[in-house]
């Protein structure tokens, strides 16, 4: 008696190959979004904390080497920068943030910022890293943070960091 | 800086110079804070200690405003200017002179609109950059217009 083989499977055609491939593909960026719809932030240090903010609205990172205090300057105002010539605002995001109150250390950085009227910048502890979000990850702020502080956030993400608030910059410089 | 004497006019503050137009301003320091005023708005400088002297020559209509005063509550020792601006007039007392410099225009800059808003950090009107420290340019009126009330 002649053994019968197993009858191959019938090749699949190219279409439908890429076909299959172009849905696999579209499951795996439903799982997990591409790099392009991930929105990159830069993320710094205050104090242990760590907070974000659009690397779109971000124009340079300097060490703060020169910072002019301003007599009579509204609380949430560091003051003024000198970068290679140009004179920036830099707020204080610590006490707009209502953190505790701490001077500027040596190793302070300036992040001036873009997309504003005026030449702003923020005066923070230490650059922490550079997050690539998926927006959908984005969670409102604790419902535990006082009402004037989560107003100063779009939402927190979680970092390998901590918790990292994400800064709604626009508000933030409406001191 | 090399002059190579007016070549254009901007009214009685400002000179054109080679390199651009330049203002001169005086630099002190008050309220651990480099200041300025437009040298042509000072009109005299008067050692620490003289007020007695020249109490009584603007009369009650001079301010006398001690700037480390105005901004931190601490008295100065330092030595009275005596500034002018059309009918407006103010003896100012402030740490120390540094300088007359003569400052490019380009080196200056607007204050930011967060200075402007009410209260005394809008005694500023500008800032400017002297190697590489911040300086910032004080308006006096201002600083005798809140001392007298009329501004909050």
């Amino acid at each position: 008696m002649a053994h019968e083989e197993p009858a191959a499977p019938a090749p699949r055609s190219a279409p439908d190959q890429i076909l299959e491939a172009i849905e696999r593909q579209r499951e795996t960026s439903r799982a997990s979004p591409t790099e392009q719809e991930r929105v990159p932030y830069l993320g710094f240090f205050l104090d242990s904390e760590v907070y974000g903010l659009p690397l779109e609205q971000l124009r340079e990172v300097a060490r703060l080497t020169r910072l002019r205090r301003v007599p009579g300057a509204p609380a949430g105002v560091a003051g003024l920068v000198n970068l290679r010539g140009e004179i920036i605002c830099a707020l204080d995001v610590r006490t707009i943030l209502g953190l505790a109150a701490r001077a500027a250390a040596d190793s302070a950085i300036f992040v001036a910022l873009r997309g504003f009227g005026e030449p702003l910048g923020l005066v923070v502890d230490s650059i922490a890293d550079i997050y690539a979000i998926d927006p959908g990850q984005i969670e409102s702020p604790p419902a535990t943070w006082p009402a004037e502080r989560a107003a100063c956030f779009v939402g927190t993400v979680r970092v390998p960091e901590g918790l990292m608030g994400l800064l709604d910059l626009e508000r933030l410089v409406k001191i | 800086m090399k002059t190579a004497g007016p070549r254009g006019r901007h009214g009685d503050h400002v000179r054109e110079l080679d390199s651009g137009p330049v203002v001169a301003l005086l630099l002190f320091e008050a309220a651990d804070c480099l200041m300025a005023l437009p040298a042509s708005e000072v009109a005299s400088l008067q050692a620490p200690g003289s007020r007695g002297a020249s109490a009584d020559e603007g009369g009650a209509s001079v301010a006398w405003i001690d700037v480390d005063e105005y901004f931190t509550g601490r008295q100065s020792d330092g030595p009275w200017l005596q500034w002018g601006r059309g009918e407006r007039c103010a003896w100012l007392r402030v740490g120390w002179v540094v300088e007359v410099l003569a400052c490019e225009i380009r080196a200056l800059a607007p204050m930011p609109g967060c200075f402007r808003a009410e209260g005394r950090g809008g005694a500023f009107w500008a800032a400017g950059v002297r190697g590489e420290e911040v300086f910032l340019l004080m308006d006096p009126a201002k600083l005798a217009d809140r001392r007298n009330g009329l501004t909050p």
